[in-house]
């Protein structure tokens, strides 16, 4: 199982060099997200339980509200954003899925 | 009827003003104070106006009596004299008359002036991006440490009109914000009405307290609006503000969607018209898109960051968010040094980034005190880890002729699996551990720091863990990170440790492999771990496109609150469309400016809905 939360996969490579380096945080920010979890936009009138109906299969951690009609899920296994995707597209009770990227501070550069 | 504010009427004024300029050349002085000034601060009722030479004493004053005016006082030998309105008549209305006289050469408004205003905070003299003398900035931690005087935002003329801008609540949307700083406190945003006692929230842990357990909001907050003039600390772009601190982004600095989209949220219903969000990531988020435009649909300014990673944000590939997404209602700021050259490290963008602002050395309010606790395990000696089923050794490493990636050196101390690496192949069947016990106690945050290079076969794993505990962290511990996978190069890597806090926190790495197909492994250098102890009296000078961010979020509620009638478009416009021009910034963002805070106070929108006419 993959659980990186901060870029071991998904890290990507370097422009500076260590000589002189800055703090971590501060290098390339690495366009990632975060392994299992999803963003969940319900079809107006579906249940919360269309979306463990459709999900399911790869172990609901956590299904929490975060908006309107929005949800974060947390699966046990993550199958990546394509067949999440997938699945998606083949049920009318999820209007859309996402994966929930990985933001970063814009700095300090140098501490 | 549609009510005309201030800022409306000073449109028309401007119109007509406009128009008496573009027919009457000869009026540079009133130019410069119409732009350095503007907005209704004038003398009522009173005019100033410039006859011809041409034009003789009798024909100035039949002019004036003509209109039904006065001459209060003749201001120079050159025909330039202060004329009092007669009762009930408009400035518009006599600028106009005088504009179709044709003894006048020009008239204007009789405008107020006001000494620029510097505060007495005790460090206000290293805000060099408030007042750049030149000076020298105390523990600069990036060249250069002085610039040139005057490359600065142009602000004191500005607190000459308004310092006070806690009508507008400005969300600082971040690691939380200390809110208990000295020079904080009198100016967050008081939420108890609405049942935020902590004047804010907290989408990370998910409460009601957003105390910053970073440093990076607390320092954000105070660009904006640390409290000026009480002779103490630093000064925010605002001397008094409403502050709305919300939490989304952890000890590490690191958030999420789901923490992000909440806290637009929580801000735009709680009354926030200004957001501030120096942060970046993300890719095709739409989530977070329509929080955007949820907080543009309820008339929010949103100020976001460029990047600090040096590159065209326009690129295929290079897209920061929320930099990148194109609602009206965002400014993504670049960050300038102290001589107004874009900074090396700033992101910028033709078509995403729009305008520059100080980034470099800026003085502000901090959450308290940082220690670091670094480790070179054990080197030169023996690695002084705990070690179980081999794998693991110390060691040194240097860096290829790209600095991307580790190469058999002695540039860093470093830990070691294989203990080859970078030549070989870590172990099959291999359950390796190495672990070591930190004291952390008395402390409020921690963060996990370190410099890798891995490269794990699918089918085996990298952790990393820690124990609260001690001991060994793969046994009842957390796991911070792990799997398969590979960096590609060098990565810096952070992870929230405040968990672990205590005198007996033990962090550690297993490599695990089943019995075929193995890779390079892993090396590790630069191993820190980063503390903080809150306390309410620490200033800090940081660096980044996040500091430059606030400048122009301050300046977004400084426009707001002098103007109350401004819409998102109005502030936009009036921060964008007034800035300096700097060569630095053309090609590189959508306006080519720096920010000017007193030019854009003054700006006035086109006016709308009048007939003024340029002739």
């Amino acid at each position: 199982m993959l659980v990186a939360a901060a870029g071991i996969v998904a890290g990507a490579a370097c422009s500076e060099t260590l000589s002189d380096p800055p703090a971590p945080r501060d290098f390339p920010s690495r366009q990632t997200r975060v392994p299992g979890e999803y963003l969940v936009t319900l079809a107006e009138g579906a249940e919360v339980k269309a979306i463990a109906d459709l999900y399911g299969r790869f172990g609901i951690k956590q299904t929490r509200r975060v908006g309107e009609n929005l949800f974060l899920l947390n699966l046990t296994e993550d199958p990546g954003p394509a067949k999440v995707e997938e699945l998606r597209s083949q049920n009318a009770q999820i209007k859309a899925v996402q994966p929930n990227f990985i933001y970063r501070s814009s700095g300090p550069k140098i501490r | 009827m549609k009510t005309r504010s201030r800022s409306t009427i000073a449109a028309a004024l401007f119109g007509a003003v406009l128009a008496l300029y573009a027919q009457v050349a000869a009026a540079p002085s009133a130019l410069s104070a119409l732009s350095s000034w503007g907005k209704s601060q004038y003398v009522p009722g009173e005019v100033l106006v410039k006859f011809k030479p041409s034009a003789v004493a009798q024909a100035r004053a039949a002019s004036v009596a003509g209109l039904g005016h006065a001459v209060l006082a003749d201001l120079d030998q050159s025909g330039l004299v202060q004329v009092k309105l007669g009762a009930g008549q408009t400035m518009e209305a006599a600028l106009d008359s005088y504009k179709n006289d044709p003894n006048v050469e020009y008239a204007q408004p009789n405008y107020i002036y006001r000494a620029s205003v510097a505060p007495n905070d005790t460090q206000y003299g290293q805000l060099w991006a408030f007042k750049n003398t030149g000076q020298t900035i105390a523990n600069a931690n990036i060249s250069p440490a002085s610039g040139t005087s005057g490359d600065d935002i142009h602000i004191e003329p500005a607190w000459g009109q308004i310092t006070d801008c806690s009508s507008v609540i400005v969300a600082v949307v971040d690691t939380g914000v200390n809110y208990n700083q000295e020079d904080l406190a009198a100016n967050m945003w008081n939420g108890s009405g609405s049942g935020f006692p902590n004047h804010g929230n907290d989408f990370v842990d998910i409460d009601n307290d957003p105390m910053d357990l970073n440093g990076h909001g607390t320092h954000v907050a105070g660009i904006i609006g640390a409290v000026g003039n009480n002779a103490k600390g630093t000064t925010g772009v605002c001397w008094m503000a409403s502050i709305m601190a919300v939490r989304v982004l952890d000890a590490s600095g690191v958030g999420s969607t789901a923490s992000i989209t909440q806290g637009v949220n929580f801000a735009v219903t709680n009354g926030a018209k200004v957001i501030n969000m120096s942060l970046g990531g993300g890719g095709n988020d739409p989530a977070f898109s329509n929080a955007i435009t949820n907080a543009q649909n309820n008339n929010v300014v949103v100020v976001v960051a460029a990047g600090n990673d040096g590159v065209n944000n326009d690129l295929t590939g290079n897209a920061i968010f929320p930099c990148n997404f194109t609602q009206p209602t965002l400014i993504c700021v670049a960050a300038l040094d102290s001589n107004f050259a874009l900074m090396s490290f700033s992101n910028f963008g033709a078509t995403s980034v729009d305008v520059g602002a100080p980034g470099t050395n800026i003085l502000s309010t901090f959450v308290g005190a940082t220690a670091t606790i670094s480790d070179n395990f054990g080197r030169p000696g023996a690695l002084n880890w705990t070690t179980s089923g081999g794998g693991w050794a110390n060691g040194t490493l240097g860096l290829d002729v790209s600095g991307t990636n580790f190469v058999a050196g002695a540039t860093f101390s470093a830990l070691l699996n294989p203990t080859t690496y970078p030549t070989g192949a870590y172990a099959n069947s291999a359950d390796n551990r190495v672990y070591k016990t930190f004291d952390l106690s008395g402390v409020n945050a921690a963060s996990l720091n370190f410099f890798a290079q891995i490269d794990i076969a699918a089918s085996d794993a990298l952790n990393i863990n820690f124990k609260a505990a001690g001991g060994d962290p793969f046994v009842g511990g957390v796991q911070l990170a792990g799997g398969p996978g590979t960096t590609g190069g060098i990565a810096g890597l952070s992870f929230d440790l405040s968990p672990c806090i205590g005198a007996t926190c033990s962090v550690g790495f297993q490599l695990t492999s089943n019995a075929s197909i193995t890779a390079k492994g892993a090396g590790i250098v630069r191993f820190r771990i980063d503390t903080l102890t809150l306390n309410t009296t620490t200033y800090q000078i940081d660096t980044g496109t996040s500091m430059a961010t606030p400048m122009v979020a301050g300046l977004a509620a400084m426009l707001r609150a002098y103007n109350p009638q401004f819409t998102f478009t109005d502030t936009v416009n009036a921060i964008k469309n007034a800035g300096k021009s700097l060569p630095a910034l053309a090609g590189k963002t959508t306006t080519g400016k720096a920010i000017d805070v007193i030019s854009s106070l003054a700006y006035i929108n086109p006016p709308t809905g009048l007939s003024a006419s340029v002739q």
